[in-house]
């Protein structure tokens, strides 16, 4: 580098030495980008594939419980679940959008509530109720916009009990 | 025409062709359905209902209450429509003109599916062999005009003889940067070389502005707005935020007709196509003569694409300030070439066009009174008079019209925090300039340095906390670091403008401190980034200026201060290119955040906005492009390489 220095003269050396984060730059770009590209399904450009519904839905991943469901997950199927506190670690079916409320999801919850058409009242009662039990005001509310429901939901207690047990409006 | 000459045949050739092929793919295609309500009679079964879908072709049903749904008319020749409202079992229709069978102008397009169900992508592909075939005509007819157009056959020889001259003259003048404005040089090539290095940045940027999905928070109310209001409401002075001419832009386009895939390319295009001149301009304004200014340039494209004026500027569909700053570029070129009568009626157009897209394009004003002043070439005593008589005239209404504005529109920053504007109402509301004067002390300020960022000093805030991240470091630390190399060429060129007279290096200077200034005083509101966006562009242009300042000042200078000046630019510049791919990835993690708000607040707004149908029609034609899987994300970047290129919010 020092006989080079000495050849080229500090200007040119100056030169060179601006010239090369910006060469690369460009070439790190363009190979990452033909990577992208080639393999858009490699880790450098997608989140890890959550293994189930459950999963997405209790990381709050909007996109990949989207992608889940585009893959032919049933946004209305129960789903298998376990959490410490809210199914006292018990393995529990419930609803995705029950799932999804208890969690406090709250950006997965409008998801569930539309793909593939509207969810049946019913269940968006259902959810309603277990959010306002837990005071999640925001879904709540949504939820109760969403099933036309005004009426007050059955006074339970614990929310372990929330999941499990129906909670429809009185 | 006569034709003679085989250039002019070609070309011909070639326009003809684009013609027959873009209007024979659309033909081909058919026309492009249509979204319209129909009411089925109340007697009507479902299986009768199903019936007649099928033979009105009306695909994608849903329902808005019991017997009212929407549809996707894929045949709306008159002869259906006809049929369609003439039959007993439809009770009414919406957008559709009962009296002539025709669709309204307002109903909303959908795709080509007639025929095929690929109609548009066959008429994209047409459309593009088209518009390639004109470019191909058009370029033919000027080498043809100019007496080149044999020059294309001997294209190789000439390269070869270019290359070798290159070799020869590469570093020409590398050391007097004055020499290298008086000669000649090789302007074309450098240039070409400073936006080939650029190009990798530019085409990534382009391709992943093309997949990004429009905001559900602002687009879908912006294109309500064009779809309802008639044009003459957009120059109503009265409005806070008055863009009348990006408002009556994004109503031709939307109320043109057409797919609505082809509408919102069309508004993709806006943001896409101003960045791309943006770039192109600004590498031609610089005119790079040498291998020293040519790698200063494609430095100095580095720093405008890095800088959070640019950035903050890429919101897809909200892309006005990206519009004024080419058009900032533009005049900035015209102010610098002698021109005639037609060069000054340019300019006054690009002045008021600026200002009607948004009111930042205010910041040409003192630009062309600056460049008249330090005698621009370009700029005379009539423009400097038309453009303050515009000036006035534009405040005069604009001041008529402010009687019922709020004294802070956006939630403000101060020191730390930020403030809400009913908040920021209260506090400052019997005085607010002190506060106007801080926003715009931080526009400035974010311009020169990269911090305070929307009034708040997080950076500062992170370092007295102990919590600050490597980009931080890197964005502030470019920023100081570029900034006083630019204030001691800036104090070098003053100097020698005492000396010697106006130079459009110290014209450079000038402008830039006039529009910086500017560029604050038109933030007092709020600050933001994306309100530098026209400053950022002068900052670029004196960052090339400085630079090549920089480089020059080591043509003698003994072997070791070479030494530490070379690690010390090499280390400002692998800082702005940190922050270019940090520009790229803002890019992504908007596009992801569009995406997600679609998912997440859809439900809320079909229940919000139930009232507002045409609102509903847009967001609902908008869906498709919203959650579209193939929408850019963020890389997911090793944890170290994500806190050198951070994340910007």
């Amino acid at each position: 580098m020092i006989v080079h220095m000495r050849r080229l003269g500090g200007c040119e050396v100056l030169v060179l030495l601006l010239a090369l984060p910006i060469v690369m730059t460009g070439v790190g770009l363009s190979a990452l980008e033909v990577w992208r590209i080639q393999s858009p399904n490699a880790p450098l450009f997608t989140t890890p594939r959550s293994l189930s519904l459950a999963d997405a839905i209790q990381s709050g991943d909007v996109l990949q419980t989207y992608e889940l469901l585009r893959a032919g997950h049933n946004p209305q199927q129960p789903i298998a679940v376990r959490h410490p506190i809210l199914t006292g670690g018990q393995v529990v079916m419930v609803q995705p959008l029950l799932w999804a409320v208890a969690l406090e999801s709250n950006q997965v919850v409008p998801l569930l509530l539309t793909f593939d058409g509207p969810v049946e009242p019913a269940l968006a009662a259902q959810a309603a109720c277990l959010a306002e039990r837990i005071g999640n005001d925001d879904a709540a509310q949504l939820l109760r916009l969403h099933a036309s429901i005004s009426t007050p939901c059955a006074k339970e207690s614990g929310v372990a009990v929330l999941i499990n047990e129906s909670t429809r409006p009185d | 025409m006569q034709l003679s000459g085989w250039w002019r045949q070609a070309a011909l050739a070639l326009a003809v062709s684009a013609v027959a092929v873009a209007g024979g793919a659309r033909w081909l295609a058919g026309p492009p359905g249509v979204l319209v309500h129909v009411r089925w009679s109340e007697s009507v079964a479902t299986a009768t209902r199903q019936q007649l879908e099928a033979r009105f072709q009306l695909r994608d049903g849903e329902p808005l209450d019991r017997f009212t749904w929407r549809y996707n008319l894929v045949d709306p020749s008159i002869e259906n429509v006809r049929a369609l409202i003439e039959a007993p079992a439809v009770a009414d229709t919406h957008h559709i003109e009962r009296s002539t069978a025709a669709i309204e102008q307002s109903a909303i397009r959908t795709r080509r599916q007639q025929r095929f169900a690929h109609g548009d992508a066959l008429i994209l592909a047409a459309d593009w062999f088209a518009l390639v075939a004109v470019a191909c005509a058009v370029s033919l007819l000027v080498l043809g005009a100019s007496g080149r157009a044999s020059s294309l056959v001997a294209m190789p020889r000439i390269l070869a003889q270019r290359l070798r001259a290159v070799r020869a003259g590469a570093f020409m003048n590398a050391e007097s940067p004055t020499a290298a404005r008086e000669h000649p040089g090789r302007p074309g090539l450098w240039s070409t070389v400073a936006l080939v290095a650029c190009a990798p940045f530019i085409i990534i940027l382009c391709r992943t502005l093309w997949h990004t999905p429009f905001p559900i928070t602002e687009m879908v109310a912006v294109l309500e707005d064009v779809a309802e209001k008639p044009v003459a409401q957009f120059f109503d002075p009265h409005r806070a935020y008055y863009r009348p001419f990006s408002r009556v832009l994004y109503s031709v386009i939307w109320n043109a007709g057409g797919t609505v895939d082809s509408r919102l390319m069309a508004i993709r295009l806006l943001t896409i196509g101003p960045a791309v001149l943006l770039t192109v301009l600004f590498v031609q304004s610089l005119r790079p003569r040498t291998a020293l200014e040519g790698v200063t340039a494609a430095f100095a494209v580095t720093v405008l694409t890095g800088s959070a004026g640019f950035l903050e500027n890429l919101e897809i569909g909200m892309s006005d300030t990206m519009v004024i700053m080419a058009i900032t570029i533009f005049t900035w070129i015209l102010l610098n070439r002698h021109g005639g009568r037609w060069q000054t009626l340019l300019l006054a157009a690009c002045v008021v066009t600026a200002v009607g897209f948004k009111e930042q394009g205010l910041a040409l004003v003192p630009l062309v009174v600056g460049a008249w002043w330090t005698g621009a070439p370009g700029a005379n005593r009539r423009l400097v008079i038309a453009t303050a008589a515009f000036t006035v005239a534009y405040l005069t209404v604009r001041w008529i019209g402010s009687g019922t504005w709020a004294p802070f529109e956006q939630d403000v920053g101060l020191g730390f925090t930020e403030i809400d504007k009913t908040a920021a109402a209260e506090r400052f509301g019997a005085f607010p300039y002190w506060m106007y004067l801080y926003s715009s002390t931080s526009t400035i300020a974010n311009v020169l340095f990269a911090e305070p960022s929307r009034g708040i000093f997080r950076t500062v805030q992170a370092m007295s906390e102990g919590r600050i991240e490597p980009w931080q470091i890197i964005q502030v630390g470019s920023s100081l670091a570029l900034t006083s190399a630019i204030a001691w060429w800036g104090l070098g060129c003053l100097r020698a403008a005492a000396r010697h007279g106006w130079t459009q290096e110290s014209r450079t200077l000038v402008a830039f401190v006039l529009v910086l200034s500017a560029t604050g005083a038109l933030s007092f509101n709020y600050s933001r980034e994306r309100l530098g966006g026209v400053a950022t562009v002068f900052y670029a242009i004196t960052s090339f200026f400085a630079m090549r300042a920089v480089v020059s000042s080591a043509a003698n200078a003994p072997r070791r201060r070479v030494t530490v000046m070379g690690v010390g630019v090499m280390l400002l510049a692998t800082a702005w290119q940190i922050r270019s791919i940090s520009t790229l990835e803002y890019a992504r993690l908007h596009s992801w955040g569009n995406q997600r708000e679609w998912f997440v607040r859809l439900p809320q707004r079909r229940l919000d906005y139930a009232h507002r149908p045409v609102y509903i029609d847009v967001m609902e034609s908008m869906l498709e492009q919203g959650i579209d899987p193939a929408a850019p994300r963020p890389t997911r970047f090793p944890r170290w390489a994500a806190r050198v290129i951070g994340p910007r919010r």
